[in-house]
């Protein structure tokens, strides 16, 4: 198993091309985990809930306030 | 008008998750489809011992890893996306969507990671019999790790398996392999694993056409061209047959989607298929226009496809949104009333919940579930949003996608008799036709996802949740600025690909040795 992960990294090593795969997957994995799942996300576009009880109190708000606006829209036609 | 639902959001949030499945779906086809033509190349030379299979099926899958690197990690952005932009549908579905996708992760990453390695660098390095098996479990890991996000979107489009609990306002799996095993989640997967055999069937003839063409690596262009249309041949009689499958579950389950797919307004009895036709640009629904500028049908196929039963009677548009008292269809106006009467019942419930009163918890729980399903109708504003908007996008692109999956059969078909009768290499005008077809299959392919998608609205999940209000409570502004953000980062990805993968079409299979070692 040893001696088949160092013939991997000797190989990667002699070749130009899966070093630059590679860098491309380091690259767009610290992008995607690093920048947008540890840092983007978090600070600027996470819905804000204080918890989960409040999550679906708020998804209950959301259908049942457009429920009733669209029973007042009913009424007013 | 409905003040509380904020469109620009809604439709940003829409066109993002759009962009990036776009993005995504560029290299889903060719991760899944090359591992097959890979695996059966592979498994003639450990058969035959012919070391020219074998450079064959390396040079594939280094086409195949370059993809493969370059694409993985793409469809991440979507899922993070699930909890930021759709936050509410997440939250609604969480039970659903949360087992099927951990349930992939897991696939994915012990499957493909660990025989992917064992794939590429094991050349000569691992016994023959252990390489080949990895290129197998490489080919059917690809393949299953995509079932788990297709038969979540079968589920949205079909919900089965599930309840809704007004505590939580989530659906709750009660039923795993309903959720799984549903007809219609099942008939999804298969069209599209076998739509990216047939891309990728075309990936490997388009780039052997073009070897052909320039007269270079012949042997190993007319192999992999005997093998890509064989296998893509079989393929894409598949796929017109799971093709035939979806428009049959659609019909029973997606009548909305199936008559705008049809332009169909009027239901008829005995309904033909339209094979061509320009949809009247001044048509609408409830006028007496007519709704076709001029069309080719093949008469009674609409019926048979879509119920089995030449003189069926396929509802229109307007049946749909109308009703049709003799056909016993309920109008959408019906519908969003006994909508009204479940939403209602669930703020009665709340209610009661709130004052400590179990039994008129009981009594709302009762009419909730009488009522639960046309709950997404009662979020409707009027009759007409049932029809999903884009009825000509719809109408042409499920065209494009029927049209280009006969003619692929043609086309593979031509290939298969040439190469056996060798006399591939003279058809100058099908090697030119085979390089076509490539980017064409990718187009059928998306067209396929503007039917389902489209197709769906206002729905993300059919009957029970409109999409106007799946969404999450953040701004407009931030969704149209990741949607910049995400079209750059994936442009770049998709331009790495682009120039990395020509640079190793051009420089060939030539240098790769029949001894053992990499192929990178
Ligand atoms: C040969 C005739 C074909 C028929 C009758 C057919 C039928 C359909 C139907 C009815 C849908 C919508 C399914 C839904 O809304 O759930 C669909 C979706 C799709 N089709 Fe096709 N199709 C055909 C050929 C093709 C071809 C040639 C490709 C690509 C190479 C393709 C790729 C897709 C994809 C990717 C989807 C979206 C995923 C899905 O919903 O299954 N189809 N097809």
């Amino acid at each position: 198993m040893k001696e088949f992960f160092l013939y991997i990294y000797k190989k990667v090593k002699e070749s130009s091309l899966a070093k630059i795969l590679l860098l491309i997957i380091f690259l767009k994995f610290a992008m995607f985990y690093g920048f947008l799942k540890g840092y983007l996300y978090p600070t600027f576009l996470k819905p804000k809930y204080e918890n989960e009880d409040h999550r679906s109190e708020e998804v209950i708000k959301k259908l049942l306030d457009n429920h009733n606006k669209t029973l007042k829209d009913d009424r007013e036609h | 008008m409905i003040e509380n639902i904020d469109f620009t959001l809604v439709n940003w949030s829409r066109g993002q998750f759009a962009m990036i499945a776009f993005y995504h779906w560029l290299f889903i086809p060719i991760t899944i489809g090359t591992t097959y033509i890979i695996a059966i190349a592979q498994t003639i030379h450990v058969k035959t011992g012919d070391p020219e299979w074998e450079r064959l099926a390396r040079f594939w899958a280094k086409l195949f890893g370059i993809n493969f690197a370059i694409g993985v990690g793409t469809g991440i952005i979507l899922g993070l996306e699930f909890g930021t932009n759709w936050a509410n549908y997440s939250w609604i579905a969480g039970d659903i969507f949360g087992a099927p996708l951990a349930a992939e992760g897991i696939m994915a990453f012990f499957l493909e990671s660990t025989f992917i390695a064992v794939m590429f660098f094991g050349w000569g390095k691992v016994g023959k019999k252990f390489h080949l098996l990895s290129c197998w479990l490489v080919a059917f890991g690809a393949s299953l790790s995509a079932l788990w996000i297709l038969v979540a979107n079968g589920w949205m489009n079909y919900p089965v398996g599930m309840v809704f609990n007004p505590d939580t306002a989530r659906h709750e799996m009660v039923d795993f392999w309903a959720v799984l095993f549903s007809p219609y989640a099942m008939n999804k997967f298969l069209h599209t694993i076998t739509s990216c055999l047939v891309i990728s069937a075309f990936f490997v003839i388009a780039i052997s056409s073009w070897y052909l063409l320039k007269k270079r690596s012949i042997l190993l262009a007319k192999r992999s061209i005997v093998l890509a249309a064989t296998f893509g041949l079989l393929s894409s009689v598949y796929l017109a047959m799971t093709g035939d499958g979806s428009a049959y579950y659609v019909a029973q389950k997606q009548p909305a989607k199936l008559a705008t797919m049809e332009g169909l307004f009027d239901g008829e009895e005995g309904a033909g298929l339209v094979m061509m036709g320009i949809l009247n640009p001044n048509k609408k629904l409830g006028d007496d226009k007519k709704d076709f500028l001029f069309k080719m049908e093949i008469p009674k196929m609409l019926s048979i496809l879509g119920y089995r039963d030449a003189n069926a009677f396929v509802p229109g548009m307007n049946d749909l949104v109308y009703g049709n008292e003799e056909f016993g269809i309920m109008s959408a106006e019906e519908k969003m009333e006994k909508g009204r009467i479940a939403l209602g019942a669930l703020a009665d419930y709340k209610e009661a919940q709130k004052n400590n009163d179990p039994q008129g918890m009981e009594e709302a729980e009762l009419l909730f579930n009488e009522y639960y399903q046309y709950m997404g109708y009662g979020n409707l504003h009027s009759p007409e949003m049932i029809i999903p908007r884009k009825i000509p996008l719809i109408f042409y692109s499920f065209r494009i996608m029927v049209i280009s999956g006969m003619l692929f059969i043609g086309v593979l078909l031509l290939f298969v008799y040439l190469s056996v009768k060798n006399r591939i290499e003279n058809q100058k005008w099908l090697l030119y036709v085979g390089i076509w077809c490539f980017p064409l299959s990718f187009i059928a392919s998306m067209c396929g996802w503007i039917v389902a998608e489209v197709g769906r609205q206002p729905w993300t999940i059919q009957g029970l949740l409109p999409t106007m209000i799946s969404t999450s409570n953040i701004s407009a502004n931030a969704v149209i600025a990741t949607f910049w953000l995400f079209a750059t980062m994936l442009t770049v990805l998709v331009i790495a690909e682009y120039r990395i993968m020509i640079g190793a079409i051009r420089k060939g299979p030539d240098n790769l040795s029949t001894k053992g070692g990499p192929n990178v």
